[in-house]
């Protein structure tokens, strides 16, 4: 009996030893554990989505105030009229030596690398485990390098040097290709822009097969379900994902950032190849928008300023509060002089449907864009057609260029001026200025051409206006 | 340390001259007789000399008599008992001994009870405290963390004045000094956020860990001991959990003999201390708002006017003798009392006790209580190797702390308000004119006829059970198996006729109901073989053990909006969800330690002492999942060389004695350390469930080790007369856990990481005299004396922390809020704040002084300086006692000395006072009023609440934390009446404060005087 009593208690304490390792392994039940989450298909998607609804969710690429797209690198060409001593008046004098900037580029140098940091992450997994398996494989893995390819090229485009001044051995940013804790190491802007490039035609690659983009319509893609052999609703949506014709988009906007022009030509033109002298795009629903199909532009249930059908790649915002980011000239809101309207379209009798897309202020000398106006299905634009046109425009030959321009300048309703070697790149800024309010491509077309006084704007810009500084809490560990 | 030894004196001299029996006269027997610790013989104890087959055993009177064989040089002579301690005497020859035999299930005093390996209190290197249940009683009437601190001035309660004797506070607690880093989240909170919880000393109840607050409302009634352990060589073999200090309870056993009852009542009324507050009264108030210019208006005639008109209704009512006493409106003499009933009985084999208690605790506010109700039930059976010991416990705490609101709300008001109006019913608002403007003020006292309540509930269950094996004399094994479980309960109502809701119209947004659950499981194993062997001068004592350890924590919570009417306050009549969903959450922790211990001690000279406990816990990080800790320790008993003869008589013992070793704590959440992802209800991306990095884990990331150094004596003087013990430590926190700082391009701002190192250092002195001692009259009168230093330091910080500290001094709360800085080099209570030259007697404003002694108008929070520790340098704790016949009495006190403390008053209520609410006297003399006054305070028409060194004073204090009486009245007719005991005893707690800062204390809630009536009779 008492041997009994004793052999139980030593029992069990056998039993517990040996599931010892079990018996340390806990997580709480609002948290997922990331070595479980990862161990079916389903966790690389959560992941993946993840990215994507902090872009939108986070300031970054959300039309809010003090957001870097649609706040800031607007107001760094002198886009808005921010109250001088705000933050964002500091931006458009380009003082960025300020406690208050310097935090706010701080905020947007995390949030890039948080996102990355979970991309990388999800790299990690798909490397470690083999829970994916062919074409999910392939599209997971090529849409979530695509993805950060996408963040690591705004990086370099923000922090990064003016593309026609490198300096040689400097270098300029992390490239992190894996998520730890360890510091990454530093690239130049040649390796960067040359491992950017590298990825990104992998993930092309990756994609081309397996993006169910290139087999179905976008009507079957936008309507979860009405594919019978693709019940998985992930599969769906694909404009509101990085999807492979948009890395094709993104793989000429990085070949022209390094000044390869040819390449930038070759990638936009697989896009909308032409055909003759017509131009038609690889994916006939991608069309760009006109004065038709802009809708009613100040009706929230029928606008679509936006011009869904040139959105290569948007990011999904179904419930947003436009009047407390834009709308007003409060303080923290996003709003211009009249003047710099009137700046732009100095005719009266201009048609060119852009116009539209600005409203004025009750009674003020103040207008704002409308082009985020509530609407229950916005997608906030990231990579559009019209872009490709304006790309195809700068890097054709000048016959093939007009041509695009002709068409560009068609669908926007205005008046169509020849393009010729020598004003190319300045009239296509102009276009860039007025295509791309609140959508921050206009700082890095100029940017990019490194212009010194670009086009409606007051300041002096060099190196000290483009490059901006990285953020003092990157070293001060 | 002085009452371990108070108590190791007499015990270990009787015994002394036991051992010391010289043969006589040569015999052929040794004999004697056996009786236990009432002086009752013991009947059928075995007695046997070692190595020989044969024994005998006692008669019915208790005595042997047992045949020495041949010639040996020494003979052991072992006596054994069913439930008796098993003792053994060296003799070396034939002789008398008689022995006393105590009773298995009591703790021998000569053991230092850690929880895990029970250590001999002679060849213990560590510093421990044990405080016995009588000390408890006699140090404070009331709260037995309180009896605690009273008794050992190294177990800190951190004072504050905010929330002065309310029951329901739960106290911060050190022990030696402060040893972590507070997260990011709580160094901006003004009070320090959790941060007190993270030195919390970990409190083991016979074996099992209990939270504070169970501690809080245990009955003391069933406590036997407390331990206090300190250093690392009695905390190692605690492992993660021992950084912070242990305090171990030991509850009472049940005791053999016939059915017994036991009974105790006390009654414990609460009397409000206010003698700290000194407010104008009606006249004096309304004198001062009309010398400041509260009712005039220059240049508006017609304002003027209506002022003017306002100050003579004002008047009017204070001269027909409007003068409200408003703190005596939420105070009372709170009429708490508790029972205990007891019973108890069995034989050796058998025995059980039950207990229950019920403790009503009625505050010095109306409505603030705490009801604690305690039932324990206890069964002990023992066979002659095994003994089965289990113990059930329930609980039941219900608190409120009633719905007056803060104290403080009341010293605001106006002495010529009238809380009712002339039908008896309360006056909602109050008018008063403020900046020439009128303003409506809210009258407390509405707040209670509203309907408002904030309830909780605690219900306990523990239950203790263990088994010891023992084979032999040399060796046991012991198992442990322990549950607890608690649910607590908070329910919160506020009515939708409260002040909040006065500028909302929907009514849906009015009143609100928050439910909060709480349940906590936890359990634990643990099992213990100890080996005990003695050869020569030679003893040997080793244990290992092995335990696991869960616990498991669930939370949730709704709050519900949109209530019709405070009668209709259930949660079913609420409108809707105050937040989005309900809240909730979940944490779980597992761990395994495995530990050894062993103790060598020669010839009772030298001793050693070693452990070693390796701990693995679900909290650390997959690299660093198991973690060591370790002691070493020596001590030497001078008294016993052979050198100390000759002075033997002045000096009894003396003892020397060191330890260092590590021990660890844990304060973070268990998945800091493993990669995790989010997933939350509500948030997709098209339509698709979205997750993503809740943090950076660092896999690296391991415990925080403090290694300790301890250096300790004891001595005792003449004859016994005096003890002295003392120790000395050196406490380096490494790798405290910290937010630490990573390269913005790692993603992440940072993450939990070993980076920091605190380092605490003090002393601790213990003196105990007996002024008159005499044992024939049965009188004594001693005196206690308890001393404690720590002085702490901040010695690494990571840059992280230091940039959130560089970030706060650019905000503009830092300028007027005081709160905890952190800083490497000083102190984690140190209080900054900018230094001043004092007044401009010719301008009436403060000049700041720099850093660099310089003088300016500008204030500058760079220029801030440490200015003292908000804790005493010295704490002491004086008391004396006395013993006639069957009188005892005792007082205590309590010496703080060097502590620097934020004057509140001077602040709030004089300088930058609000003149329309009331304000201190002070107000009245000693501010600037004119060119040449040289005052301390600056002219009445300055606001200025930087924070400087002008409110920050030395507090030195002295309280007398209880008196006690009490009488032993078992005469021979309280037999007569069937009582076997009848006791009496009278206290009476927070007898007074004397202070050298002048400030009102007990601010949300007063302090209280705390007199206490009890008898107790055994049946």
């Amino acid at each position: 009996m008492k041997t009994a009593r004793y052999l139980i208690v030593l029992l069990l304490e056998v039993v517990m030893i040996s599931s010892c390792t079990g018996f340390l392994n806990i997580i709480p039940e609002d948290k997922i554990e990331a070595e479980k989450l990862f161990s079916q298909p389903e966790g690389y998607w959560y992941a993946l989505n993840g990215v994507y609804y902090k872009m939108i969710q986070e300031e970054l690429y959300r039309p809010v105030s003090n957001s870097l797209t649609a706040h800031t690198l607007e107001n760094l060409i002198e886009t808005w009229s921010p109250s001088k001593l705000s933050v964002q008046g500091k931006l458009s004098k380009h003082t960025y030596k300020t406690s208050d900037v310097d935090a706010l580029l701080g905020k947007y140098f995390l949030s890039y690398y948080n996102l990355i940091c979970n991309l990388n992450r999800i790299l990690d997994y798909i490397e470690a485990k083999d829970v994916l398996k062919g074409n999910e494989k392939n599209l997971i893995k090529g849409e979530t390098l695509g993805l950060r390819c996408f963040l690591q090229f705004d990086l370099i485009r923000i922090f990064g040097p003016i593309p026609t001044k490198i300096e040689g051995g400097k270098k300029y940013l992390p490239y992190p290709i894996k998520a730890t804790d360890k510091p990454h190491l530093y690239l130049g802007f040649e390796e960067y822009m040359n491992a950017l490039a590298r990825d990104l035609d992998e993930a092309i690659f990756l994609t081309q097969n397996s993006d169910p983009i290139t087999k179905y319509s976008l009507e079957q893609l936008n309507q979860p379900g009405s594919i019978d052999e693709i019940k998985e609703i992930e599969y769906y949506n694909r404009n509101c994902k990085l999807n492979h014709y948009a890395l094709i988009a993104l793989r000429a906007r990085v070949a022209l950032w390094k000044g390869d022009r040819e390449n930038a030509r070759k990638f936009a033109m697989k896009l909308i190849p032409l055909q003759g002298d017509a131009i038609e795009c690889i994916k006939p629903e991608w069309k760009l928008g006109t004065t038709q199909s802009l809708g009613n532009v100040n009706n929230t249930e029928r606008n679509n300023n936006t011009l869904k059908e040139e959105i290569l790649f948007g990011l999904d915002l179904p419930l947003f509060n436009y009047e407390n980011h834009w709308e007003s000239e409060l303080e923290g809101r996003i709003f211009m002089n009249k003047e710099k309207v009137d700046a732009l379209y100095p005719n009266k009798e201009d048609k060119d449907f852009r116009k539209l897309l600005f409203s004025s202020i009750g009674n003020t000398i103040y207008a704002s864009s409308n082009k985020f106006w509530n609407n229950q299905n916005l997608q906030v634009p990231l990579i559009r057609l019209a872009e490709l046109y304006l790309i195809m425009a700068e890097t054709s030959s000048i016959r093939e260029a007009n041509i695009y321009y002709k068409a560009f300048c068609e669908s926007r309703s205005k008046a169509y001026q020849k393009l010729t070697e020598e004003n190319r790149v300045d009239i296509l800024l102009q276009e860039y200025r007025k295509e791309f309010i609140g959508e921050g491509q206009t700082f890095f077309a100029n940017k990019r051409c490194g212009i010194t006084r670009p086009y409606d704007c007051k300041e002096t810009y060099g190196i000290a206006q483009y490059v901006l500084p990285i953020p003092t809490r990157e070293n001060n560990i | 340390m002085v009452v371990l030894l108070a108590v190791i004196l007499p015990g270990l001299f009787p015994m002394a001259t036991v051992d010391a029996q010289t043969p006589e006269k040569p015999q052929l027997f040794v004999t004697g007789k056996v009786s236990d610790s009432n002086h009752k013989p013991l009947v059928g104890v075995r007695v046997m000399i070692r190595g020989e087959k044969k024994g005998t055993i006692t008669n019915n009177s208790g005595m042997y008599k047992l045949l020495i064989p041949g010639k040996r040089k020494e003979y052991i002579v072992e006596f054994k008992s069913i439930g008796m301690r098993s003792l053994t005497r060296t003799i070396t020859g034939p002789t008398t001994l008689n022995v006393t035999m105590i009773d298995e299930v009591y703790e021998s005093e000569e053991v230092i009870v850690t929880g895990v390996f029970n250590k001999p209190k002679e060849s213990f290197t560590g510093a421990a405290v044990k405080i016995s249940k009588e000390q408890l009683e006699k140090s404070s009437n009331r709260n037995i963390l309180q009896a605690i601190s009273n008794v050992d001035p190294s177990f800190v309660i951190v004072p504050s004045n905010d929330y002065g004797s309310n029951p329901n506070r739960l106290p911060e607690i050190r022990i030696r000094g402060f040893s972590a880093i507070p997260s990011t989240d709580d160094i901006d909170d003004l009070k320090g956020g959790q941060r007190a919880n993270l030195v919390t000393p970990l409190f083991i109840l016979d074996g099992f860990e209990i939270s504070l607050q169970q501690m809080m409302d245990l009955n003391k009634d069933e406590v036997e001991s407390i331990t206090i352990l300190k250093d690392a060589s009695s905390t190692a073999m605690y492992g993660s959990r021992g950084a912070n200090g242990i305090v171990v309870i030991t509850s009472k056993k049940p005791q053999k003999g016939k059915l017994k009852f036991n009974y105790s009542l006390n009654v414990n009324p609460e009397i409000p201390d206010l003698s700290s507050y000194h407010l104008l009264n009606a006249a004096e108030k309304l004198e001062l708002e009309k010398a400041v210019g509260l009712y005039e208006k220059r240049g508006d005639l017609k304002e003027d006017l209506i002022l003017k008109q306002i100050y003579r209704e004002k008047k009017e009512r204070v001269l027909a003798g409007v003068n409200t006493d408003w703190l005596s409106i939420p105070v009372q003499v709170g009429l708490g009392s508790s029972h205990y009933l007891g019973v108890n009985g069995g034989d050796e084999k058998f025995r059980y006790s039950l207990g229950a208690s019920y403790n009503a605790i009625e505050g010095a506010m109306k409505g603030a209580k705490r009801h604690t109700l305690n039932l324990n039930l206890r069964l002990l059976y023992i066979t002659e190797k095994f003994s089965f010991n289990n113990s059930v416990s329930l609980s039941q705490t219900e608190s409120s702390d009633g719905n007056y609101g803060a104290f403080s709300e009341y010293a605001k008001m106006n002495p010529y308000y009238e809380p009712y109006d002339k039908n008896g019913s309360i006056v909602k608002y109050f008018e008063t004119v403020n900046n020439h403007s009128f303003a409506k003020v809210q009258n407390p006292l509405y707040r209670t006829s509203i309907g408002n309540f904030n309830t909780q509930k605690v219900d306990n269950i523990i239950n203790n059970l263990s088994v010891t094996y023992k084979p032999t004399s040399f060796l046991n094994a012991v198992a442990n198996f322990s549950f607890g479980k608690v649910f607590e309960k908070s329910d919160f109502f506020l009515s939708p006729k409260d002040f909040e809701y006065d500028n909302t119209s929907n009514i849906l947004e009015k009143g609100l109901r928050d439910y909060t659950g709480r349940e906590g499981i936890n359990w634990s194993f643990s099992g213990t073989v100890n080996y005990y062997k003695n050869w020569g001068k030679h003893t040997v004592t080793a244990g290992v053990n092995y335990s696991l350890y869960s616990s498991t924590h669930n939370l949730w919570g709704i709050s519900v909006k949109g209530f019709t009417g405070e009668s209709r306050n259930s949660i079913y009549n609420g409108h809707s969800y105050k937040d989005e969903r309900p809240r909730g959450s979940h944490s779980k922790s597992n761990t395994i330690g495995v530990a050894g211990s062993i103790n060598y001690v020669y010839d009772n000279r030298v001793f050693f002492d070693g452990s070693y406990r390796t701990d693995g816990s679900s909290s650390f990080g997959k690299d660093s999942r198991w973690a060591p800790f370790w002691s070493v320790g020596f001590g030497w008993n001078v008294s016993n060389e052979p050198f100390m003869k000759h002075i033997r008589k002045y000096v009894p013992y003396l003892r020397f004695r060191y330890s260092y070793g590590s021990s660890g704590s844990k304060n973070f959440s268990p998945w800091e350390s493993v990669g995790t992802y989010s997933i939350e209800t509500g948030r997709l991306y098209t339509g698709n469930i979205v997750s993503y990095m809740t943090a950076l884990e660092n896999p690296n990331l391991k415990w925080q080790t403090t290694f300790q150094h301890n250096g300790g004596l004891e001595i005792s003087l003449f004859d016994g007369w005096v003890s002295i013990s003392a120790n000395a430590y050196h406490k380096l926190t490494k790798d405290a856990i910290t937010d630490t700082s990573l390269r913005l391009s790692s993603g992440w701002e940072h993450y939990k990481g070993n980076y920091g190192d605190i380092l605490n250092q003090g002393y601790d002195i213990d003196c105990s005299v007996f002024l008159y001692q005499n044992r024939e009259k049965d009188a004594s009168f001693n005196l206690r004396l308890g001393t404690s230093h720590n002085k702490n330091k901040m010695v690494k910080l990571s840059q992280y922390m230091k940039d959130r500290m560089a970030q706060r001094m650019a905000s503009d709360f830092e300028r007027y809020n005081l709160r905890y800085v952190y800083e490497e080099g000083h102190s984690v209570d140190a209080i900054f704040a900018v230094r001043t030259y004092g007044i401009d007697p010719s301008t009436g404003k403060v000049i700041y002084r720099y850093k660099d002694d310089s003088q300016s108008f500008l204030y500058d929070i760079n220029q801030r300086v440490p200015i003292g520790d908000r804790l005493p340098k010295i704490d002491m704790r004086i008391s004396t006692s006395f013993n006639y016949k069957r009188l005892s009495g005792y007082a205590g006190f309590s010496l703080k000395l060097g502590g620097y403390t934020n004057n509140d008053t001077y602040k709030t209520k004089v300088e930058n006072a609000i003149l329309t609410e009331n304000v201190d006297h002070r107000i009245l003399e000693h501010r600037w009023r004119k060119p040449g006054d040289e005052t301390i305070f600056y002219g009445l028409h300055e606001v200025n609440n930087f924070i400087t060194d002008r409110y920050i004073q030395q507090e030195n204090s002295l309280v007398c934390h209880n008196i006690s009486i009490s009488y032993d009245c078992t005469h021979k007719w309280i037999k007569k009446i069937g009582l076997e005991g009848l006791y009496l005893n009278g206290s009476i707690g927070n007898v007074f404060y004397i202070s050298t800062i002048k400030q009102e204390r007990g601010l949300s809630y007063p302090y209280a005087i705390e007199p206490s009536f009890g008898l107790s009779c055994t049946f």
